[in-house]
């Protein structure tokens, strides 16, 4: 390998400066700058700019978990990370949003609609979530009448929580609370359902008239139909219980297929512990929730939201 | 010296690069302008990882107040630090103030559970962060879900209070109307006036019927074998109030299961305000800090989650 020892280099042109070799190698890294006007190169570190010539300055210290905010003039100074404005000063959590399905557009005509718990914060301890709110608003299925809104409680891994089998085939208790007008048969009390919880106690209203099926976020047209039936959505929101034994307050407010009149029902679900899925007996709780209508009806429009209360400690 | 005059500088078999004929500041880098030019250069507009593999082009400008962050392209750019995702302009919404979270076995109301068995509170105050004042809060919400106390009856009490958890209230005086509804099919309503806000079944003031919780393990993990000492007969609440000094209102929404009948639920809606027949009274004597719950009759909270809210007002 050749090698040019020399001290300096100088450019022909006769006003150029000459370059002085440095003498020592720099740290990794660095790169050649020159130490002055006369010429002398040293290694250091390098320094940046705006595209437009301003100076991006950093500075002489920072400690850990710090981010680089910038005055007017390009000088950084390193700042505390802006803490999480939802929680408090004790660093606990409020509800968090979980889960969200918006039913619209190529994501609308949907049969179910499942929102669980997202898997990073609970594969070891289940009873990091406390509890869940199911908010869901402006609700409609496709053309069609007569159907039901329902409800069925899911593990993380999407499969149902209860198992629907065994001498009890039924798996939850369902007792239908309160609803807004007397009617003869309010006093009503469904023993048993197999895995749905209606939120419903009467079939929601819906013309069959055209136009139908439509999209009630996105539609442009205009007929009678489509706007009795965007009136006819309905509105919920359920409590999800998250212990082993869970129950489900759904309080929601509709338009009901009998008599057309606006309707507001609570309901209430209580788990059947002796019903847990196969391999579910220990210390678990739902982690998710279903959303379907029977009578093999689609949703055609509509938002969903899964919202969480953590255990403290567990997010931050 | 030795003093090499050369207009370019070739590796044996490399690209030749020419030097600058141009005196360099101190500090000033060399670099290429791609074609084997090289020029002096005070600070850097791209940097690259330590492979040399990814090249950062810096900003355009400066933009006073943000954080150095990456856009597209591995261009970097200014972007807001942190941020309040909760406030708009000079609005801001919905922030959490006090939770307690606790699963049967807790002293104390902050969301700590303790070591020992069969523990529980009678009271929980929660607050808004000392560094708030009451003054500054327009509005607070409130929402509770599965609250589960000892066995036997009782209801909730909710009593607003000020910093210092002394209550507020001047007398016997928030009047109540309180709407109920229930699984019998019955519906009533209920007018009176206490001291603290009363979440109950409304009529007659009667009492929440509520079974045991497992004090060992808690009702969250607890295991299938264990279901004969638990409960799923929860309360659930949500409160909104508006914080006027002298006279102020709101409306609480609860379920849960009234006493008589281990199956019975219901649900009411309660708006409360100042007493309209008592003259030029102040019903209050200060802003509400946040809200002491009672657990009416006895007994001790052994399970649930309650989230206290607050809404400042502009500017606070």
């Amino acid at each position: 390998m050749s090698i040019l020892v020399v001290n300096s280099l100088k450019n022909s042109t006769g006003s150029s400066p000459t370059l002085t070799w440095p003498t020592t190698d720099g740290t990794d890294g660095q790169v050649l700058q020159s130490s002055n006007n006369a010429g002398n190169l040293i290694f250091g570190g390098a320094q940046l700019e705006a595209g437009n010539g301003t100076n991006i300055t950093f500075p002489a210290s920072a400690a850990d978990d710090r981010t680089f905010v910038t005055d007017a003039n390009g000088a950084l100074t390193a700042t505390a990370a802006g803490t999480n404005p939802m929680n408090n000063e004790e660093n606990q959590q409020g509800a968090r949003l979980l889960d969200r399905y918006v039913i619209s557009g190529s994501a609308g005509n949907v049969a179910a609609i499942s929102l669980t718990v997202p898997t990073g914060y609970t594969n070891t301890d289940l009873n990091t979530i406390r509890t869940m709110k199911l908010v869901m608003r402006g609700m409609q299925t496709t053309s069609g009448s007569n159907y039901r809104p329902y409800i069925t409680l899911l593990e993380q891994d999407g499969t149902n929580f209860f198992s629907g089998s065994g001498s009890n085939p039924n798996a939850t208790w369902a007792r239908f609370g309160t609803e807004g007008r007397n009617k003869n048969n309010a006093n009503i009390l469904v023993n048993t359902s197999s895995q749905a919880s209606y939120l419903t106690r009467e079939n929601v209203y819906r013309t069959s008239g055209s136009p139908d099926n439509e999209d009630f976020f996105s539609s442009t047209t205009t007929s009678s139909d489509q706007a009795y039936n965007a009136a006819a959505c309905w509105n919920s929101v359920c409590y999800i219980n998250c212990t082993t034994s869970p129950s489900v307050i759904a309080k929601t407010d509709y338009i009901n297929q009998a008599d057309q009149a606006n309707y507001y029902n609570e309901q209430v679900y209580l788990g059947n512990m002796g019903q847990l899925a196969s391999g579910n007996n220990t210390g678990r709780h739902p982690m998710g929730v279903k959303i379907q209508a029977n009578n093999n009806r689609n949703w055609i429009s509509g938002v969903v939201e899964l919202y969480g209360v953590f255990k403290d400690g567990v997010v931050t | 010296m030795s003093l090499l005059t050369v207009d370019q500088i070739q590796y044996n078999g490399g690209t030749a690069l020419t030097l600058p004929t141009a005196t360099p500041g101190a500090g000033d880098m060399l670099q290429t302008n791609g074609s084997g030019v090289l020029s002096w250069r005070d600070r850097l507009q791209k940097v690259t990882n330590a492979a040399g593999s990814v090249t950062y082009t810096t900003p355009a400008n400066i933009q006073a107040g943000k954080s150095l962050g990456t856009a597209g392209g591995n261009t970097m750019g200014w972007y807001s630090a942190g941020g309040d995702p909760m406030k708009i302009g000079s609005h801001i919404g919905w922030r959490l103030a006090d939770k307690a979270d606790f699963n049967a076995i807790i002293t104390t109301y902050d969301g700590n559970e303790s070591a020992s068995a069969n523990q529980g509170v009678g009271t929980m105050n929660l607050k808004i962060p000392d560094s708030v004042n009451a003054s500054d809060v327009s509005s607070y919400y409130m929402e509770a879900y599965n609250l589960s106390a000892q066995n036997g009856n009782w209801y909730l009490n909710v009593k607003p209070i000020d910093a210092s958890n002394n209550t507020i209230v001047n007398g016997s005086q928030i009047a109540h109307l309180t709407q109920n509804l229930n699984n019998s099919g019955n519906y009533n309503y209920y007018t009176g006036a206490t001291s603290h806000i009363k979440i109950n079944n409304g009529a007659s003031y009667t009492s929440m019927q509520n079974g045991s919780v497992n004090t060992q393990y808690g009702d969250f993990n607890r295991l299938q074998t264990q279901s004969s000492s638990m409960s799923f007969r929860d309360l659930n609440f949500q409160l909104q109030h508006y914080n006027a000094k002298y006279d102020f209102d709101g409306v609480v929404e609860a379920n849960g299961f009234y006493s008589g009948n281990a199956t019975n639920n219901f649900a009411t809606s309660t708006v409360y305000q100042g007493r309209g027949d008592q003259g030029n009274f102040q019903m209050a004597t200060n802003y509400a800090a946040g809200f002491q719950l009672e657990m009416g009759n006895g007994g001790s909270f052994k399970k649930g989650t309650v989230c206290l809210y607050y809404c400042l007002n502009d500017g606070a």
